[in-house]
């Protein structure tokens, strides 16, 4: 019977990930970038990239302020972080309606205080991080139930196949490379034993927070789970706001995720803009005897320092009540959260009135109910609201254990059958869509980064046109695989990737208006990172390449097919036998 | 305080790995692990895992500290994967100086 259930426990794994394993991979890929979708958005932004670090960022955001609206209702400021090096600025002039906290009106650079407003309109990481749970072109609720279906697929594959590995700390750290099929055995167990506590969490909580989906009849609720867990925030309440400009609102976006934002897609805002100014005349208000308060000064800068010594830790924000005047109360926001409750909020405050005592003090405990909290620490765990640079980086180092964990499983299942099946009209249907689905998503991703940077910064639709290259070096990929992948598939289609994202920094340091060494003396620690990143995965890239190629010019040996890909060789030679 | 959490984390691992057949070999020259011995080798292996957790939650808070261990966990088992593959050397030597476990194989029937 012990034999029976892993005989079929095997099977189960095998198929209930093979047919969603494309799926699963673009949506993995695309996940881990996006922990860094703030920092991909930085990067994509290369107006941003002239800001430098200030040490009195504070006095530039008043200054501007105080030029711009001195008799707002509301200033916000976000203060440049390990994120973003701008600062965003956000304020409600006097009778108008309350703004979307999400993204700036303004973006400024804190060391000499003048605004960049010619900020090219980018689909950023914003896109990846969509395109992650909604895939892209078709309806919202059925890219959600595709990525939902995957990934609980993938739950049943996790689950069985830790069953069916029988001893997990046998060979728990063994790799053996140039082995063949062994070696993709071992890349397969390595990416999903060594990182199982990060699989499970990863596709348990993205189940869950697609659930809302999947239960077809609880209907109406775009985003699985949100009603349940959602009221912490508080911003979907605020759904029916106005929405500001599409460049203002790209500026900053990632900064605060906002799910109420994140539900619309690009096309949506932009009509939603339009509409959005009526309601904002209509209820504005007059308030005369406002006009003439007296202006007060204080010193925030003061009350900045007290506020960190206070909370102990980095302020992250601060929001202004009727700035400069008698009744004025400052609220610093810290940056580290006290509970993984919270997915949105949850960090410690302080309030100063305008004589700058203490008038509220903050340190939330966790969230409310037991349901809030089990959904807050799931949600946040999927979506690292919590983390700070090194946890970030720690997911992302899991997610692209993941990535190689069904990339591996994927080539692993061709690679099995590959001398018994080649030729067979599904052998040829996997391999082609591995092919397109792995190597053409690396191909892909580069198009969508170089595209940023080639499109002229101030075309109509930007963002669509970036959003087209991802999508069409994907399609050419695809047909290349189906049509041309004896020829030399995946060495060029992996030569291509690795090329792009070779060259990415060199194009970054070219069109960026800021260049290598600028960035290096401004600490723009998150660009040079981005492009760190993008040369290992080139050299990742390049040695599969390097492989591929090695054994393609290794001659002779027909017994032993080819180690890594289904190369040229052998497969003409099926093509002559068959 | 992350990076001696790593070094700990890598040191537990090494002994799993002693107990495995495969590095035992590398670790220990010839013969197989007895179940006594690999019992010992993983009790100490944990020990050393949950030591590690100790730095971290002296650096962050308690919810924090558990989720950057866990972390740390998946990138020091990847570290002694690469490191048994490509260094197994620098594993011999770790294991002859920093890892405790060596310290009761000879009690050990």
């Amino acid at each position: 019977m012990k034999g029976g259930l892993r005989k079929s426990m095997t099977w189960l794994h095998t198929w209930s990930s093979l047919i969603v394993i494309w799926v699963l991979f673009a949506v993995f890929l695309t996940g881990t970038t996006a922990f860094f979708r703030a920092e991909i958005t930085h990067w994509m932004t290369p107006e941003h990239h002239l800001s430098v670090k200030s040490d009195t960022p504070l006095v530039s955001a008043t200054d501007y302020l105080q030029s711009v609206a001195p008799f707002a209702e509301t200033w916000q400021i976000s203060l440049p972080d390990s994120r973003s090096p701008v600062l965003g600025l956000n304020w409600q002039a006097e009778g108008e309606e309350r703004q979307r906290r999400r993204g700036a009106r303004a973006v400024i650079d804190p060391a000499s205080g003048t605004a960049i407003d010619d900020a090219r309109e980018t689909a950023g990481g914003n896109f990846l991080f969509r395109f992650h749970y909604e895939l892209y072109g078709i309806s919202r609720e059925a890219g959600r139930w595709i990525v939902g279906a995957a990934s609980m697929l993938m739950f049943i594959a996790i689950i069985s196949g830790i069953i069916m590995h029988r001893k997990i700390f046998a060979d728990f750290f063994t790799f053996r490379p140039g082995k063949k099929t062994a070696s993709w055995v071992d890349a397969h167990v390595v990416g999903s034993v060594l990182a199982l506590p990060f699989h499970i969490m990863i596709t348990f909580t993205g189940l869950f927070l697609l659930a809302g989906t999947l239960l077809f009849w609880q209907g109406g609720n775009e985003r699985g789970g949100n009603e349940r867990g959602g009221n912490q925030g508080g911003p979907q309440q605020e759904r029916g706001a106005p929405e500001r400009a599409p460049q203002e609102r790209g500026a900053r976006e990632g900064r605060t995720p906002d799910t109420a934002q994140e539900e619309r897609g690009q096309r949506q805002r932009m009509t939603t803009a339009q509409e959005g100014d009526e309601p904002e005349q209509t209820r504005r208000r007059t308030r005369a005897e406002d006009n003439n308060r007296e202006a007060v000064a204080i010193d925030l800068e003061d009350l900045y320092q007290q506020a960190q010594a206070l909370m102990g830790q980095p302020v992250h924000d601060i929001s202004i009540e009727k700035p400069m005047t008698a009744d004025a109360s400052i609220t610093f926001r810290g940056s580290e959260k006290s509970s993984l409750s919270h997915f949105r909020g949850g960090t410690p405050e302080v309030t100063f009135n305008a004589l700058g005592e203490v008038t509220e003090e903050s340190t939330p405990e966790g969230a409310e109910g037991i349901v809030a909290k089990v959904y807050g620490v799931l949600r946040s765990l999927h979506e690292g609201h919590f983390a700070d640079t090194l946890t970030r980086w720690l997911l992302f180092f899991s997610g692209v254990l993941g990535t190689v964990m069904v990339g591996s499983g994927a080539l692993l299942w061709s690679q099995k059958r590959e001398r018994q099946q080649a030729g067979q009209r599904g052998y040829e249907l996997v391999s082609a869509l591995n092919l397109a689905g792995i190597a053409g998503m690396f191909v892909a991703l580069g198009a969508y980064f170089w595209a940023n940077r080639i499109i002229p910064a101030d075309t109509e639709g930007r963002s669509d046109l970036e959003i087209q290259a991802f999508l069409i070096a994907w399609l050419i990929c695809l047909l290349y695989a189906v049509f041309l992948r004896k020829k030399h598939g995946w060495l060029i289609q992996l030569a291509v990737a690795g090329t792009l994202f070779a060259f990415l920094p060199v194009l970054d340091f070219v069109t960026s208006p800021a260049g290598l060494l600028d960035a290096i003396a401004a600490g723009d620690w998150v660009r040079i990172s981005f492009d760190i990143v993008a040369l290992l995965t080139a050299a990742g890239l390049w040695t599969a390449v390097y492989y591929l190629y090695k054994k393609a010019r290794t001659p002779g040996r027909k017994n032993r097919p080819d180690k890594r890909r289904p190369s040229p060789r052998p497969q003409n030679k099926q093509e002559t036998a068959s | 305080m992350t990076a001696l959490a790593l070094i700990l984390i890598v040191l537990g691992f090494i002994h799993f790995a002693a107990s495995t057949r495969v590095f035992y070999k590398l670790i220990f020259g010839r013969g197989r692990p007895t179940s006594k011995l690999r019992n010992w080798l993983h009790v100490v292996g944990y020990m050393y895992l949950a030591v590690a957790l100790l730095p971290c939650l002296q650096a962050w808070n308690t919810q924090m500290a558990i989720v950057i261990w866990l972390g740390l966990l998946h990138v020091g088992a990847v570290v002694l994967t690469l490191l048994l593959t490509y260094w197994p050397e620098a594993v011999k030597r770790l294991w002859q100086f920093a890892c405790a476990g060596r310290l009761g194989k000879p009690f050990l029937p």
